[in-house]
């Protein structure tokens, strides 16, 4: 597997099957073999007051309960707030904040995309994604999850240039993408939390009683 | 026993404590002025109170200012980034107070000590402050225009735009707060009075009696009439005005956005009943007044577009316009009226920079278009991208050709339903926050190259 690079990124982008819009400043955004991508102006903060742990056997009993359980869980959970660009948000240490690229992306078939924070805000401490891997055919905003790895609390401003998607091609790729097969956060337009328990549901504690003995 | 003066005291006290209240929400960078407004007022007011002799009444306007300000603070309350879409907002007031700001700077000058209405002359170099707002209900589109008539030691307007709360995220349908930003233009110095002189201009055509008019040709009668034929009349004239101003701000998509809110509840065929004209008289003046402006437009079947074209908005549209101008109400404004009053007003609009809608090359159209039957954000001209280049020029997109794009992608689907509709809105509130974004990033390079 071998990161595009820069010709073969303008290549792509010049095609039209790569997306990676509005790029403000294409000279400074395609580097070698990486583009920056820019904080965009939603934040989604857990809401620490109302929430004493993850358990997700909670959560897949909300998921399967009426309207308002399953909407009440997810709504609590996060606090969005917009951020105009000039303002800043405060990353204080150990915090975890949800943000979504300014840049929206689509991937064609035949690539798939790795997102990294830029190593200068890494340096700073800034963690900018745990799931760093994009689907083949992703269309959407990326959520970034940006976490202050540091002692010192970090401001940070929509539009910054803060992670970094690389592009790698898919071996054997389909030939075009399938409307209906895609992963949970295909087209997002804001950062939202996901679905912990897809999938896993068989291996969370039931509600009837255990054997014993 | 509260007596009045204790009363208004303690209302005094309570409006002043919602105020400070306020602070504890984050507002955009122009909310200190509106405190400071607000601040201002409740002081003009507390002497007033002060001032009152406890065993006499006191006058209704100390009460009715207050309730304006409580009324005005508690929007405010509501004015969370959340609760309507932003970066539209931003584009809209950008419109609002081009139309209101004076044609020339004016001096800054102190009240003359004694002048009887300061207001008078502190207005006339403030413009109105707007400040956006969201309350629930499918017609709450409006702006508080009239909350202000009040005598006051005002040193501005204070003026509230309502999106509807269930509609966030449809900025194709808030096209149509052009048509009330169209009110505070019609109404607000300096400009008003030249769009009067143009909007007069269709009065001879509005019967003269509108109750027997009304009754005669649409078989309605209101049953307790609460405006004399004469304001109605006036106020005819100004919602023609307000339709026009919208076509002309907005462009093109300002007509399916109107008729999408105001079809459904079309069932008297004399919406708004009294202050508003009957539909199909609205529907016939835009169909005039887009020829008058040449903003008809239609997509080929490449999905290419041509702008502009001799033909029709589209197909249903043009149905509707035949419909509308079958019946007695389509016929009240002539063609030959309705352009002139569209020159006129088109004239008076041109004056100020960033008010008529763009007229957009067919090339960007087409390609924003594209953008859009692709699920993406019509965000950007197209670049070619190069490995030597040595710089790009990013430019921004209008955000009316962005809503203007949005319109033609939805009128041309094939199969569509409301999730498409909130598609299309949630990728064209998504391009019009990239053009705050290029905006921003601009101004900033243009700042940082030259400092002066």
């Amino acid at each position: 597997m071998t990161a595009l690079t820069k010709a073969e990124l303008i290549k792509e982008l010049n095609s039209g099957k790569l997306v990676v819009t509005p790029m403000i400043d294409p000279l400074a955004q395609i580097g070698r073999v990486s583009i920056d991508l820019r904080m965009g102006n939603t934040a989604a903060m857990v809401r620490g007051a109302g929430l004493s742990h993850v358990d997700p056997a909670k959560y897949a009993k909300d998921r399967d309960s009426g309207d308002f359980s399953r909407e009440q869980h997810r709504r609590r959970k996060l606090e969005k707030l917009s951020v105009p660009f000039g303002e800043p948000i405060v990353l204080h240490a150990g915090t975890l904040i949800l943000v979504p690229t300014f840049e929206w992306v689509q991937l064609p078939p035949h690539l798939m995309g790795v997102v990294t924070a830029r190593s200068c805000w890494a340096r700073e401490g800034l963690s900018i994604a745990t799931a760093v891997f994009i689907d083949p055919c992703y269309n959407g905003i990326i959520t970034l999850e940006l976490a202050n790895l540091g002692q010192v609390p970090i401001k940070i401003y929509p539009g910054m240039r803060i992670a970094q998607i690389a592009l790698y091609r898919a071996e054997n790729p389909q030939k075009k993408c399938d409307p209906h097969c895609q992963s949970q956060f295909y087209g997002s337009f804001e950062p939202d939390s996901g679905d912990i328990v897809k999938h896993d549901i068989d291996f969370l504690p039931r509600s009837k009683k255990m054997p014993v003995g | 026993m509260l007596g009045h003066k204790e009363y208004l005291r303690v209302e005094h006290a309570g409006v002043k404590q919602a105020l400070n209240e306020t602070l504890r929400h984050r507002f955009n960078d122009r909310y200190q002025k509106f405190y400071n407004e607000c601040a201002r007022r409740l002081v003009w007011i507390e002497n007033a109170i002060e001032a009152l002799d406890p065993d006499e009444g006191a006058p209704s306007w100390i009460s009715e200012q207050l309730t304006l300000a409580s009324e005005l603070i508690t929007r405010m309350e509501r004015s969370h980034l959340e609760e309507f879409a932003w970066p539209f907002a931003e584009e809209l007031h950008d419109l609002a107070r081009a139309i209101t700001l004076p044609p020339k700077p004016l001096p800054e000058k102190k009240t003359p000590k004694g002048a009887s209405d300061p207001r008078t002359t502190l207005k006339q170099i403030n413009p109105p402050f707007f400040f956006f707002t969201a309350e629930g209900g499918m017609a709450s589109y409006s702006v508080a225009v009239n909350s202000q008539q009040f005598p006051t030691q005002a040193h501005m307007d204070i003026i509230p735009v309502i999106f509807p709360r269930s509609l966030k995220e449809h900025v194709l349908l808030h096209v149509v707060l052009a048509h009330e930003i169209g009110h505070v233009a019609y109404r607000t110095n300096p400009r008003g009075a030249t769009y009067k002189i143009a909007a007069h201009k269709l009065l001879p055509s509005i019967p003269k009696d509108l109750y027997d008019w009304c009754y005669a040709h649409l078989k309605i009668a209101h049953p307790t009439p609460i405006l004399i034929a004469m304001e109605r009349y006036n106020l005819w004239a100004e919602e023609f005005f307000c339709d026009l101003f919208g076509l002309i701000s907005m462009g093109p998509s300002f007509i399916p956005a109107l008729l999408a809110l105001l079809g459904p509840r079309d069932k008297t065929k004399f919406h708004f009943m009294p202050t508003h004209p009957p539909l199909d008289a609205r529907i016939s003046f835009l169909g005039y007044a887009a020829e008058a402006l040449s903003m008809q437009y239609s997509k080929h079947k490449d999905g290419t577009v041509k702008l502009p074209v001799a033909g029709s908005l589209d197909k249903s549209f043009d149905k509707r316009l035949k419909q509308a101008r079958s019946t007695p109400a389509g016929k009240l404004i002539d063609k030959k009226t309705a352009m002139a009053v569209t020159r006129s007003v088109y004239s008076a609009c041109s004056a100020v920079d960033g008010v008529v809608f763009p007229i957009p090359e067919a090339k960007l159209m087409t390609h924003l278009v594209k953008q859009l039957s692709r699920h993406l954000p019509p965000s950007a001209p197209e670049i070619r991208y190069s490995e030597d280049a040595v710089g790009y020029d990013i430019k921004e997109v209008d955000f009316r050709h962005i809503l203007f794009a949005g319109w033609l992608h939805w009128s041309t689907l094939k199969e569509r339903d409301e999730e498409d509709m909130r598609k299309i809105n949630q990728l064209c509130s998504k391009a019009i926050l990239h053009q705050n974004g290029i905006s921003f990033w601009n101004e900033n390079l243009h700042a940082v190259r030259d400092p002066s």
